[in-house]
């Protein structure tokens, strides 16, 4: 390696500080994305991550429901692990026996505590823990199933505690020992449960823990791009002789939200890294085209290009380790502060994953991993592709051509690979063709131009927007998925509203101490200021799959409307999307629920949506009460509907009567719960917010290369008579326009974007699809932010050209 | 003895009006010890002539054939881009007429460059070329604080630095006022000629194209 060229290549740095600067500081913000999108996306995945007692991924059902089916699947599991010759050998050892990890009985069920049902899941935990498949702590952090040795101990939540110490300390007649944790369902082994729940020797399904090469391989993307693989299948669902094996998320659909919520952090940490190569690139691509007469020179003297390249990879090198550092830094310090203002306190979740497990941020090595090769490759790598892409128009058109097609085909598709694919594809386009296009669009605008400055000034400005077209794009797409982004929350923001129309009805909620009567009822409707009082009940009950919640509700039109609904049921029931789905029911079939061991069929009359339910719910109006067991039903939950300046008084006196923990007013619960789904998605504002940052830097550098070129031409117009403040406008008109052009593009692929999102990938990803509901302030807000980010991309070029550059 | 020979070599460009073949068909041989001027008005194709006799364009018709000392033969613009490098790295030395000096190198390392680039001894044969200029004083100099007459001088030293079979100047002098480009052509003509290298000048000033042994009208 030359050393003259190194030490050329090094003064050139030094005499020109802030090209170099712009460079690190472009590499920095790109890899603080990277970092931040990394330790956002895991540390929400933590919390999210739910409801997975020693991290059982399938469920099995066998024909009978007796605890010999479970040790006949493990003798069959365990068999098949022995040494050939045995029984089984490789060879004929069953697919599912070389994924499976773990497998442990489980029985569920409703115990009631101080008259409230509380469900219970009673598991074997020594068999959870697998032949060797890692310890139960480390699959539930902060859970020591090992505390299950002690006899008859249950682990329950602190609320629980308090209520089985006031009945006595025991459940059903049966003393317990009581271990506090972060539960929010019972938690016993399966003997205690057994005894519990008076089914000895009974078990509901066999829970699996599976690890195959899908799952290990998605793990590896999710690592790569976090909540990118949120929506694919995770396992390839085994297949069982005798028992029917379903994958456990689709009995908990909370972590479909989540992941939906993950998976739409994922398309931000994709477009983070799209990003920071491109920034990357721009910052070699502007470094080497500033050094373009340099290099000519040498050429001429003999260097090759080859040698050229490694000594502008080698000093890429260094500002790639120089940024990945800065970045890794910084993305530490911003994900910790978006959590803190997204998520202060820990999502409450189930079971054992409560605010003492909750994940502290940690630069483990596949995120430091990622930060140095994000920024040391691109950096290093981007000189090689210098003036080499994109540079011939019909490759660009047909490229453009190519991608609309695969748009096309992708969308019909309708699968989730497709997608991603049609949007890669309708953004790639957008780049080659779209953004160019609109540049050139100033050409014939310079007809419009007063004076001959201006109109030199558009004509230049349709001529270099060929040049600086790959930066111009990339602040379009940055803006367009900004766009696209919003819109989508937003949407989602409006189904997550629907969601608590569904679940929490309006008015003061009281969930009472003991069964409330119709006499109590007419009590409360007769106090000052209440419209209108009802009663909810709960009822245990199963069907064959496994437990269902049924609440029995006057079902008029104002309840119904609630579920979507327009009209009274009368001897009908209503199912949620959940149940409908798992018990693959729909409206007009009858359902079969078993409650007390009485069979009752219900004719479902609507499947309502049911947004992050975690189980079947079923809702059936009071006339089944005469089909229920009476004692079966527990009236402890009531919801008041008051005039609006009674609301206060009213929750006061409720309380009295009813004790204040009980009361709460669901209007209030309404409004937190908004805020804390906007604080959520602040996480994934502030992402769109810094990808347009990390675009308007690449802007910049490219804009520091194009001024610099026009160095000369004003030049010229300093001589012929303009000021400098003149030469600055024009300088800086000149990028407003390009960044306008950019913009206004950035619109139509916006609302496309979220059209794809909300029409094709949410649906093919999560199953539910996102009503798209355009606002002005999504479009708003990112067009904004991009013309700010245009103008101080711009300003600064501008005021070095006519400034500092000019005699 | 070194030749560098030039058949009927030109690019082609469509300047609106249709396509123009740049320069017009010329045929000569530059050879050791002997001075040739490229010499016609602006846009007659000199300098493009020059970029391709130095395998920097590749022409889009004729040939540029480089017979070395050995006796070894080079087709300039079908050799390949690693071949066109060497060729200019080890045989060439350029001159330009806004001197493109590096100017991130300081004058002795200028010099000592193309010595480097092909593996050869460096600061002291640098600093001996430059004292035979009267250049040794401002050896850790950089180009920006020398005056233009100085810059050519050092473009000088650089090019005759590894001793190359041919020195290629493109208007060594059109940047200069008359003295300094006297004196600059005179150091010209005076070290090709201690050197034994081909000197070929790209000019519009007919009276450098006086001194040539030989001159190619360009029109």
């Amino acid at each position: 390696m030359p050393v003259l060229l190194l030490r050329s290549q090094l003064r050139f740095a030094v005499r020109h500080p802030v090209g170099m600067a712009a460079s690190i500081v472009g590499v920095t913000v790109a890899v603080l994305a990277v970092v931040t999108v990394h330790l956002v996306g895991h540390s929400i995945r933590d919390d999210l991550d739910d409801f997975s007692i020693a991290g059982h991924t399938h469920v099995a059902t066998g024909e009978t429901r007796h605890e010999s089916s479970y040790f006949e699947l493990r003798r069959r599991w365990r068999a098949s692990h022995a040494a050939p010759g045995a029984s089984g050998s490789p060879a004929t050892r069953p697919d599912w026996t070389r994924s499976v990890v773990a497998i442990f009985p489980v029985i569920e069920g409703y115990l009631e505590i101080q008259g409230q049902p509380r469900r219970i899941v009673g598991f074997d935990p020594v068999a959870a823990s697998g032949l060797g498949g890692g310890a139960l702590a480390a699959s539930r952090p902060g859970t020591d199933y090992g505390l299950f040795m002690v006899d008859d101990a249950v682990m329950v939540s602190s609320a629980t505690t308090r209520d089985i110490a006031a009945a006595g300390g025991s459940i059903a007649g049966i003393p317990v020992t009581v271990l506090e944790a972060a539960t929010e369902v019972i938690l016993a082994d399966l003997p205690t449960a057994q005894r519990l729940l008076g089914r000895d020797n009974e078990i509901d399904a066999v829970w699996l823990r599976l690890a195959d090469a899908r799952s290990r391989l998605l793990g590896w993307l999710d690592q790569l791009l976090p909540g990118i693989a949120a929506s694919l299948p995770r396992y390839t669902d085994p297949v069982i002789e005798g028992f029917e094996v379903t994958a456990a998320d689709r009995w908990n659909p909370s972590r479909r939200f989540a992941d939906a919520i993950l998976f739409n952090l994922g398309m931000l940490s994709l477009l983070c890294l799209l990003m920071a190569a491109f920034i990357a690139f721009q910052a070699s691509a502007s470094n080497a085209a500033r050094r373009r007469t340099e290099h000519d020179r040498l050429l001429a003297v003999g260097a090759s290009r080859w040698t050229l390249m490694w000594v502008s990879g080698i000093e890429g090198l260094a500002i790639g380790v120089i940024g990945a550092l800065a970045g890794l830094a910084l993305g530490f310090v911003v994900a910790h502060e978006l959590l803190q203002a997204a998520m202060p306190q820990p999502i409450p979740t189930t079971p054992g994953n409560g605010p003492d497990d909750k994940q502290a941020l940690a630069l483990d090595g596949w995120v430091v991993g990622k930060a140095l090769a994000c920024g040391v490759l691109a950096s290093a790598l981007g000189p090689l592709a210098e003036g080499r892409f994109a540079t011939n128009a019909r490759f660009r058109l047909g490229f453009a051509l190519v991608a609309v097609g695969i748009a096309a085909i992708g969308l019909v598709d309708g699968g989730l690979g497709a997608a991603y694919v049609a949007l890669a594809a309708i953004c790639a386009a957008h780049v080659l063709q779209v953004v160019p296009l609109a540049g050139h669009a100033a050409g014939p605008l310079a007809a419009m131009g007063r004076s001959l400055t201006t109109r030199a000034n558009l004509r230049g400005t349709a001529a270099r927007s060929r040049e600086i077209r790959l930066a111009l794009g990339a602040l379009s797409v940055a803006a367009a998925v900004a766009i696209g982004m919003g819109l989508m929350v937003e949407s989602l923001r409006r189904d997550f509203t629907e969601m608590l129309d569904v679940r929490l009805a309006r008015g003061i909620y009281v969930q009472t101490a003991s069964d409330v009567s119709e006499s109590d009822l007419d009590a409360l409707r007769a106090m000052d200021g209440v419209r209108e009082a009802r009663r909810y009940g709960d009822v245990p009950a199963r069907v064959d799959q496994g437990p269902v919640n049924v609440r029995v509700a006057e079902l008029d039109v104002y309840e119904t409307s609630r579920y979507g609904f327009d009209r009274a049921i009368g001897h009908e029931g209503l199912v949620n999307e959940v149940g409908a789905r798992l018990l693959g029911i729909g409206t007009g079939d009858v359902l079969d629920l078993v409650v007390a061991g009485r069979t009752v069929p219900v004719e479902i009359a609507h499947v309502f949506r049911d947004f992050g339910a975690a189980a079947p719910r079923v809702i059936l109006p009071t006339t089944f009460l005469t089909e229920l067991d009476p004692t079966s039903v527990s009236w402890r939950r009531v919801t008041v509907r008051t005039n609006p300046d009674a609301a206060g008084n009213l929750t006061a006196a409720l309380g009295e009567r009813y004790g204040a923990d009980r009361v709460s007013n669901h209007d209030d619960i309404r409004e937190a719960a908004v805020a804390v789904f906007d604080r959520t998605f602040v996480v994934s504002r502030s992402l769109a917010a810094m990808a347009l940052a990390v675009a308007a830097i690449g802007l910049y550098a490219a804009l520091t290369s194009l001024q610099a070129s026009r160095s000369r031409e004003f030049r010229l117009l300093s001589a012929v008579g303009h000021t400098r403040a003149e030469l600055w406008r024009l300088a800086l008109s000149q990028t407003v326009v390009l960044g306008a052009m950019a913009l206004i593009t950035a619109l139509p692929l916006g609302l496309a974007i979220a059209w794809v999102l909300c029409d094709f990938v949410n649906p093919a990803a999560f199953g539910w699809s996102i009503g798209l509901h355009v606002d002005f302030a999504s479009i708003a807000g990112p067009l904004l932010l991009g013309v700010l980010a245009a103008c101080a991309a711009g300003a600064l070029p501008a005021y070095r050209v006519a400034f500092r550059e000019m005699p | 003895m070194a030749t560098l020979e030039v058949r009927r070599a030109a690019k082609h460009f469509d300047d609106g009006r249709g396509r123009r073949r740049v320069p017009a068909p010329v045929e000569f041989t530059a050879q050791s010890g002997r001075t040739t001027a490229l010499w016609g008005p602006s846009g007659s194709g000199k300098s493009t002539l020059l970029k391709v006799m130095a395998g920097i364009l590749v022409p889009d018709e004729g040939t540029v054939v480089f017979h070395d000392a050995d006796g070894d033969t080079l087709d300039v613009p079908s050799a390949s881009e690693r071949q066109r490098v060497r060729f200019r790295r080890r045989h060439l030395g350029f001159i330009f007429q806004f001197f493109n000096l590096v100017p991130t190198l300081t004058v002795a390392e200028n010099v000592m460059l193309p010595l480097e680039l092909n593996g050869l001894a460096g600061r002291t044969d640098a600093l001996d070329r430059l004292g035979t200029l009267g250049l040794a004083h401002c050896a850790d100099r950089f180009p920006e604080t020398l005056s233009g007459g100085e810059q050519q001088r050092v473009a000088i030293a650089r090019a005759l630095a590894h001793e190359p079979a041919v020195v290629l100047a493109d208007e060594p002098t059109g940047n200069l006022d008359g003295g300094n480009a006297d004196a600059v052509t005179e150091l010209l003509w005076r070290e090709t000629d201690r050197a034994q290298c081909a000197l070929v000048v790209a000019t519009h000033n007919q009276r450098i194209a006086d001194r040539a042994d030989e001159v190619i009208a360009l029109a």
